[in-house]
């Protein structure tokens, strides 16, 4: 990853989060929000978290109970971890403790997949302030922000419009291809409708946007999980 | 205001332990013990008699189906029980909350299921307890032929009823 705040949109099994997998392999110190608690679940040579919310503690604000979840970063605050956290509910409240830790940890690569159940689109107020201080100066502690949706209407605009690339890969909701519009020409969208699995549009702050196909078959995560679904 | 905050970033204070403290929160005492943290450390502390059972009770099956040669004495424990004490300890501190938290948050139903069933266990038992508890009282004033007293709970009156014919 050379950009501070990376995005991929798609519809579902279209390599989103593959490629977003893909794109943290060169990075020291990851941690990745998982909300479904399904592929991921199993993936390799990730710690896997499975933090106990309680959202009465802290004055209804909501904390982790038990010490483990947080000496797992105390510990790695100068070495490199690759970690999963597994969240099953309350997935706002989670995020923004997670990211009120990451700005403690600082220096590390934020990872969120389906970002849409995380940071839903709202008033500018309905992101949770500690999701916005990440997103908008995470840099400043040496924080990268990426993460995946399925769709660019679902993510909260803070962050979307924060973003300095955004990958494109298949789109056919005709909202999602006008929020697409903005960032690229018109043969660029008339390919977003029809791109196949593991193809995307990549648009950035620093360069045209171009068709990128060049990770078609090499992308092995999560093939494994994934080849159920294909033969059935 | 400026030096203020200088003085603030001087004083050494860590960003991460201030996020960490937070984010996080002690473990209910209630979930563990209706008592303070500290009792309940105090309880499952592993004595050096548990450590000697375990060791005896590893070597029991041999003793049981091979020769009751293998039966190890408290003095042959012993010998082990050390080190068993700090295995155990480290058992009940580390490995069994973790693996407790991490099947609570993958089978959340399941865990809240089990929570609410060994509080209804906890309530009949009681409930049983105070039923056999009478009952023996009926049968022993029968056989001695003296009028039956049936206690209530500290709730009601505290004097008994008597329920004789």
């Amino acid at each position: 990853m050379n950009s501070y705040v990376e995005l991929n949109f798609g519809k579902s099994f279209t390599g989103k989060t593959a490629r977003m997998l893909h794109e943290l392999r060169g990075e020291d110190r990851v941690i990745l929000a998982d909300p479904k608690c399904a592929q991921l679940v199993d993936l390799k040579n990730w710690d896997h978290l499975w933090p106990f919310f309680d959202p009465e503690s802290n004055d209804g604000d909501g904390a982790w109970l038990g010490k483990d979840f947080v000496d797992y970063f105390r510990k790695r605050q100068r070495c490199r971890f690759r970690a999963m956290v597994h969240f099953r509910s309350h997935f706002r409240e989670q995020l923004n403790l997670l990211c009120r830790l990451a700005m403690g940890t600082k220096n590390l690569t934020l990872a969120i997949d389906e970002m849409g159940l995380f940071i839903p689109s709202g008033p500018i107020n309905s992101l949770p302030p500690s999701v916005t201080a990440s997103a908008i100066s995470g840099r400043h502690e040496f924080i990268k922000f990426t993460g995946t949706a399925q769709l660019p209407s679902l993510v909260h605009f803070t962050v979307r419009s924060n973003a300095e690339k955004i990958r494109w890969f298949r789109l056919t909701e005709r909202n999602a291809l006008d929020a697409a519009r903005d960032f690229m020409d018109e043969s660029f969208i008339s390919q977003v409708a029809s791109l196949p699995n593991y193809v995307c549009i990549e648009t950035s702050d620093s360069r045209p946007p171009f068709r990128d196909e060049s990770l078609v078959g090499k992308i092995k995560i999560l093939q494994k999980v994934a080849r159920p679904d294909r033969v059935s | 205001m400026e030096q203020e905050n200088r003085n603030g970033l001087d004083s050494g204070s860590d960003p991460f332990e201030d996020a960490a403290k937070s984010v996080s929160a002690a473990e209910k005492p209630e979930a563990s013990s209706p008592e303070s943290g500290e009792v309940a450390e105090k309880k499952f502390v592993i004595d050096e008699a548990w450590a000697v059972a375990s060791v005896q009770f590893i070597f029991s099956p041999l003793a049981k189906y091979s020769h009751a040669a293998w039966e190890v004495t408290a003095e042959e424990a012993q010998l082990v029980s050390p080190k068993m004490q700090v295995f155990l300890q480290n058992l009940i501190d580390r490995y069994v909350p973790q693996l407790l938290s991490r099947f609570a948050a993958r089978n959340k139903e399941l865990s809240e299921l089990a929570a609410a069933l060994a509080m209804l266990y906890f309530i009949k038992r009681n409930q049983v307890k105070r039923v056999l508890k009478v009952e023996a009282m009926i049968e022993k004033a029968k056989k001695d032929d003296s009028p039956i007293l049936i206690p209530r709970s500290p709730k009601d009156s505290p004097a008994p009823v008597d329920v004789s014919p």
